[in-house]
């Protein structure tokens, strides 16, 4: 994948583990141009791109189900929820499956993102909090910021991302 | 002497290594302890006393008569070395000492022998406290698992409530049917039970009530007390207090915390216990008769016998099995034979560790993952069945081949669903019980009479019918059953019958629950309903809609208080609780003559019988059970009301048509104005067409939970995993047509006029997971119960038209 070669596995800091959270490894994707990090814990695995069943009348984010090996799981598109248009399935689209907590229980979903790319370890001197932009960008989404060797890192709490879909998002969605 | 010596350092050697749980060894230890007294050589009373002594202790440790085992085994260490010090090494009786807890040392003690020179025991005999201590709050009911075996607790609770079961259903026969000694033999063998393996887990409140019952229902198998009327009862509340502290049990075993009994023990251990004083006898031993059991079950003695031998006996104390030895009944082998046995075998029901005979538990995780991997299984099967790059190889052996794997698979998944299968017994019996107790608190004469109870059914049924049976048995027996003097007095017979049936017709289970009481009246229900504004007044209404009234949130109680029939205390949450296994309920009543409830349930919940439709390129499920039928649908049959609204014309009755694809917004495939199939589905009472685009035929396919993240569409019910491996959309009957039924009609009214457009006057960008109260009130039936997904759709309509 192309994309990998834009960043280098980061292998310089070894400084002593932070007790804050927020450091440790990130699986890394793409969407668009801009890169986005969701904790390596909560990922149970990546898929290539299958045959989604679509759910009518379902908010746009919300791609479909699967059909992984016996159990269904929602997709959702993350370019859309976040409104950066929709995704065009190439050879790289896959989906990241995350283990999230929804309501006190373990959920798997699927999220749809333009490529994977790497796994990185990041140290909490490398995160900064994200800034405030104002009322257009919804900051409770995103853990940190994360800077790895100039490139910049979007780090999501994914759990927040995927299980505030009903109505946190909508809500933001119907003020505009 | 040589003989002797050896059997004492076998027994030494043998008490070193043995666990107190090691019940096997522990029988053994105690068959060398019974043979060491009967070597000649030992001369020394005080040895051959503590010899006794320590079989006693050992039998006790074996038949958990004591609480700390493993102090028991420290006593007997002690004592093999006072032994050793008699026997081996011919020390003085003055120079050896027992230890106290040994119990001779006391015992001579009281008898004013001078040998005895052992502090006086204040540590008390370690068993019988049970018996002994009469006062309950002496005692302590506190269960903590702070070091106990958690996992055999675990299996313990189930197993007792198992046992539990039996003793209630043996208890309620017992009442009713013949062959008495073997149900109050079977009664006492679950008592027994439990109060072995309580005892074993040192569940102290558990065992005492056991223990306590158990020698109620010795009394019973010896004739001593009838186990009837009141002592019957108190047999039951013994078997409720044993299910509460099972249930404090378990909950102390999730939470941690200590659980004390104390309060659920005390009345029922109250009356045992002045029950147990008032038969003129003492209550006999009651761990003896279990050898007995043993013995005469293999054959080695007959009852006549033991019964001689217990006669004979000058020792009361004496423990059967000495006895039997004692006479030259039984030779000591068989004893301790069977007497390891016993405890075999109550190990293996306690511990549940090696084969038990006939059933295997499995974890129910287990059992639903196997049954899943299966499906996923049958899945693959029918992928690479119907690929059509292998079918078109026209191999015949290919062929064959796929037959065979189509065959096998078929097979397993069959066997797979008979393993989630249950007899509806366990239920039945459950209501039984209800139904005799409520007879005794009302007055009321009932026979309840229960047909089918081997009817199989699947076990996630199983969990979700008990409630809505119960519910509605005794609703039948509160308000449907009338008093035996109102009952004589219109000519029925005293006693009321309420008839509970269980079968399997056409793939689906059906419970009935009839009564012969005073039937449900309608004029009542109406007028109620009419009040209550649920209905219009004057219009015309089925008996079927009439009845279903009683389904309707609060309706009950508000009938109540008025008193009206009565019926239907929470038949809402019964008919939620049927909706919720994709069951339906229908009522049939004749005022004075009685009222019958028919339940029709799937056999399973995990599958999902459907006709698989397309629309749109998408394919969508729709239950069987509701699917009424399916036809053509040409443009003549269709009316439409104010050029929107289509109703078909289906054999004089008019139905709403609701065309999916518009409604559900897709816009793939060919946008065909001539949809041409029709599918009429219903939901209670209330019918409707769906129009689809093609009907791809029956399917029987796995249900799929959609998880929390859709649980807005409350169209959908879940997804049922194809053929192909891809997902299609169970469409939920209910959701589509709305949970109400009430307001069908007014979909015939048809209020909905142009001017309803300004009402819904949303925000056009809103989705589906809006609330929008304000729109409940005036809009038609559909919208209203509609998922509010709908709303916008009718919106757009109106907003194009």
């Amino acid at each position: 994948m192309a994309h990998t070669a834009e960043l280098t596995v980061d292998s310089g800091s070894t400084g002593s583990e932070t007790t804050v959270s927020r450091s440790g490894k990130y699986l890394t994707f793409r969407l668009d141009n801009e890169e986005y990090g969701l904790e390596i814990l909560k990922v149970r695995e990546i898929i290539g791109l299958m045959d989604i069943t679509s759910v009518p009348k379902t908010p746009d984010f919300v791609r479909g189900i699967i059909n992984l090996r016996g159990s269904v799981i929602p997709v959702l598109d993350l370019k859309k929820k976040f409104e950066m248009g929709a995704i065009e399935d190439t050879e790289e689209t896959c989906v990241i499956v995350v283990e999230v907590s929804l309501g006190g229980k373990a959920v798997m979903m699927g999220t749809i993102v333009d490529a994977v790319s790497e796994v990185l370890d990041i140290k909490e001197d490398e995160i900064e909090d994200a800034p405030a932009f104002g009322t257009n960008v919804n900051t409770r989404f995103i853990l940190g910021i994360g800077k790895v060797k100039d490139e910049v890192k979007i780090l999501l709490d994914i759990d927040e991302v995927l299980t505030s879909t009903d109505v946190a998002m909508l809500e933001d969605l119907s003020k505009k | 002497m040589a003989k002797a010596e050896k059997t004492i350092e076998k027994i030494a050697a043998e008490l070193i290594m043995v666990e107190a749980d090691d019940l096997p060894a522990l029988a053994s230890i105690h068959e060398d302890f019974i043979q060491l007294k009967g070597c000649k050589g030992i001369k020394s009373t005080l040895a051959l006393e503590g010899i006794k002594a320590c079989a006693d202790l050992v039998e006790k440790i074996v038949l958990n008569d004591v609480e700390d085992k493993a102090g028991a085994l420290k006593i007997l260490n002690n004592s093999i070395v006072s032994l050793q010090a008699l026997i081996r090494d011919h020390r003085d009786q003055s120079e050896v000492k027992f230890p106290a807890e040994l119990g001779i040392n006391k015992e001579k003690g009281k008898k004013g022998d001078p040998s005895s020179t052992g502090e006086t025991s204040n540590v008390g005999n370690e068993a019988k406290t049970a018996e002994e201590n009469d006062s309950i709050d002496e005692e302590s009911y506190v269960i903590d698992f702070t070091d106990a075996d958690t996992d055999l607790t675990a299996e313990f609770i189930n197993e007792a409530r198992e046992h539990c079961t039996t003793a209630e259903q043996m208890l309620m026969d017992l009442e009713t049917g013949e062959d008495k000694d073997d149900k109050i033999n079977a009664i006492f063998r679950s008592f027994h039970t439990i109060k072995g393996a309580a005892g074993f887990l040192d569940l102290r409140p558990i065992m005492t009530v056991a223990h306590e019952c158990e020698t109620l229902l010795d009394l019973g198998r010896k004739g001593t007390v009838s186990i009837e009327g009141p002592i019957a009862d108190i047999v039951f509340d013994s078997i409720d207090t044993l299910r509460q502290l099972l249930q404090g049990t378990e909950e102390a075993l999730s939470s941690g915390s200590p659980f004390d009994g104390r309060t659920a023990v005390s009345s029922v251990l109250l009356t045992l216990r002045n029950i147990l004083k008032n038969p003129s006898e003492t209550p006999p031993e009651v761990s003896g008769g279990r050898i007995g059991d043993r013995l005469i079950d293999s054959g080695i003695v007959s009852q006549s016998q033991i019964d001689i031998a217990i006669e004979k006996r000058e020792d009361p104390d004496e423990k059967l099995g000495e006895t039997l030895i004692k006479q030259n009944i039984v030779p000591a082998k068989a004893v301790a034979q069977a007497l390891r046995q016993q405890q075999r075998s109550k190990q293996d029901k306690t511990v549940g560790g090696t084969a038990v005979k006939e059933m295997v538990k499995i974890d129910t995780e287990r059992l639903d993952r196997m049954i899943d991997t299966i499906g996923e299984l049958v899945i693959a099967e029918s992928m690479v069945g119907q690929d059509e790059e292998i079918i078109s190889q026209v191999s015949h052996k290919v062929i064959r081949n796929i037959g065979h794997l189509n065959k096998i698979t078929r097979e397993l998944q069959e066997m797979g669903m008979a393993m989630r299968l249950l007899p509806v017994k366990g239920t039945f019996q459950k209501l039984a019980r209800a139904v005799r107790d409520m007879t005794r608190k009302s007055g009321k004469k009932v026979d309840l009479q229960l047909y089918g109870e081997d009817t199989e059914v699947d076990r996630s049924i199983i969990e979700l019918i008990g409630d809505p049976l119960m519910h509605m048995i005794r609703n039948a027996m509160d308000h449907g059953v009338e008093k035996p003097s109102d009952r004589t007095a219109v000519g029925k017979p005293e006693t009321g019958t309420v008839t509970l049936k269980a079968y399997h017709k056409g793939g689906k289970v059906y419970f009935d629950i009839e009564d012969d009481g005073k039937g449900l009246d309608k004029d009542k229900i109406l007028a109620k309903a009419i009040e209550k504004k649920l209905v219009e007044p004057g219009k015309e209404l089925t008996d079927q809609e009439i009845f279903k009234m009683i389904f309707q949130p609060g309706f009950s109680t508000a009938a109540k208080v008025t008193d009206i029939s009565g019926r239907g205390v929470g038949m809402d949450v019964v008919k939620k609780n049927i909706d919720a296994m994709r069951g339906h309920l229908d009522i049939e009543s004749e005022l004075g003559k009685g009222t019958k409830f028919s339940m029709k349930l799937p056999l399973t919940l995990a599958i999902i019988e459907g006709l698989l439709v397309s629309i749109a390129d998408e394919k969508f499920i729709i239950p069987t059970l509701s699917v009424v039928k399916s036809l053509s649908l040409t443009p003549d049959m269709i009316t439409t009301i104010a050029g929107r609204d289509e109703l078909i014309n289906l054999r004089g009755e008019m139905l709403p048509l609701l065309r999916t694809r518009r409604i559900f917004g897709l816009t793939k495939g060919e946008i065909d104005n001539t949809e041409n199939t029709v599918v009429v589905v219903e939901d209670g009472a209330r019918k409707l067409g769906i129009v689809v685009d093609k009907l791809l035929g029956q399917r029987q396919t796995v249900i799929k939970s959609l998880g929390s993240t859709f649980s807005e569409q409350k169209w959908i019910s879940g997804g049922a995993i194809l053929s192909d491996g891809n997902i299609g959309l169970i469409i939920d009957v209910g959701g589509v047509l709305g949970l109400s039924e009430i307001v069908s009609d007014e979909l015939f009214q048809n209020e909905l006029t142009s001017d309803k457009a300004g009402e819904i006057s949303l925000d056009l960008s809103e989705k589906a997971a809006l609330e929008e109260p304000e729109l409940a009130e005036n809009e038609e039936a559909i919208i209203k119960n509609e998922d509010e997904s709908l709303v916008d759709d009718i919106e757009e309509e109106l907003v194009g038209a």
